[in-house]
């Protein structure tokens, strides 16, 4: 179950946050650049209605699709690119995401960001790379680039308003 | 894909102005049934576009949506129950968006559409 990867560890980091947005939620858009282990933390609050899952990688959203189907949850997925994502609107309340490190590519996480701040009406979570280990993050080996089979990055849960 | 998604995307090839609402052709879809949740419908509502869910129900054989809608429908429980089945219950799994101004199709496999461009379109 890649699903469970990290979860209890974030869904403790987030309850923080949430427990002062209590109003309603309708809709929580996420980039499942790897894989989608946020959706369960979007389901663990009550007012999230509507989850939309979006990846570049077919592979990514197939195996997200088989988790979401053995934990009874209702997600819609869209094979885009982020970049290129046109939404009719401010329609969305949140994002949770974890972009690209930017480690590979230098700023690659900033373009995410600037994206999601611009579609999200609410709050922007995501997950960047750190040296401040506040939440370890596992990774298992997932592309050719990986050299390791499996690594412990430390990462940072950021909360972004627009 | 349920209607709900389907409600909030438009074409996005870069130029076109007029990408939304995208034409739904459906080959396959199922009915998965949820729990009506009305607080959430009234506030969606507004969200909207309802002449756009009406053609992608009406895709969908699904005719029992008013041609308009308006805020005080809502205290209805007929016109919330119909409402939620177009929005949440109908899922596409196979089939094609097409884009209302160049007639591009982004097709749907597996409930999932795929909207990636095309080197010249980005």
């Amino acid at each position: 179950m890649i699903l469970n990867v990290g979860i209890e560890n974030l869904v403790c980091l987030l309850f923080p946050f949430l427990s002062f947005i209590n109003s309603f939620f309708f809709l929580c858009l996420f980039f499942l650049y790897t894989i989608g282990i946020l959706i369960s933390f979007c389901f663990c609050v009550e007012n999230f209605r509507h989850v939309l899952g979006i990846d570049v990688d077919p592979e990514s959203l197939e195996i997200a699709g088989e988790n979401v189907t053995d934990l009874e949850l209702d997600v819609d997925f869209l094979r885009c690119d982020i970049r290129t994502l046109n939404l009719k609107g401010l329609l969305v309340d949140t994002i949770v995401m974890n972009p690209p490190f930017g480690t590979r590519k230098k700023g690659a996480d900033m373009d995410f960001l600037s994206l999601a701040l611009k579609v999200a009406s609410r709050a922007v979570y995501s997950l960047h790379k750190t040296s401040t280990r506040e939440l370890r993050f596992d990774v298992p080996q997932m592309y050719k680039f990986h050299k390791k089979k499996e690594v412990d990055i430390a990462v940072d849960l950021w909360r972004f308003v627009p | 894909m349920r209607l709900l998604t389907h409600n909030m995307l438009s074409c996005n090839i870069k130029g076109v102005t007029n990408g939304f609402p995208l034409k739904l052709e459906a080959d396959k879809w199922v009915t998965k049934e949820v729990d009506l949740n009305a607080d959430f419908l009234r506030g969606v509502f507004p969200k909207i576009e309802w002449p756009a869910l009406v053609a992608a129900a009406r895709a969908l054989d699904y005719g029992d949506l008013p041609e308009q809608a308006d805020g005080s429908m809502l205290t209805s429980e007929d016109f919330l129950r119909r409402f939620h089945h177009a929005l949440l219950e109908l899922h596409v799994e196979e089939g094609a968006l097409v884009c209302p101004e160049t007639g591009r199709r982004f097709p749907i496999s597996k409930g999932i559409p795929n909207m990636l461009l095309h080197e010249d379109e980005v």
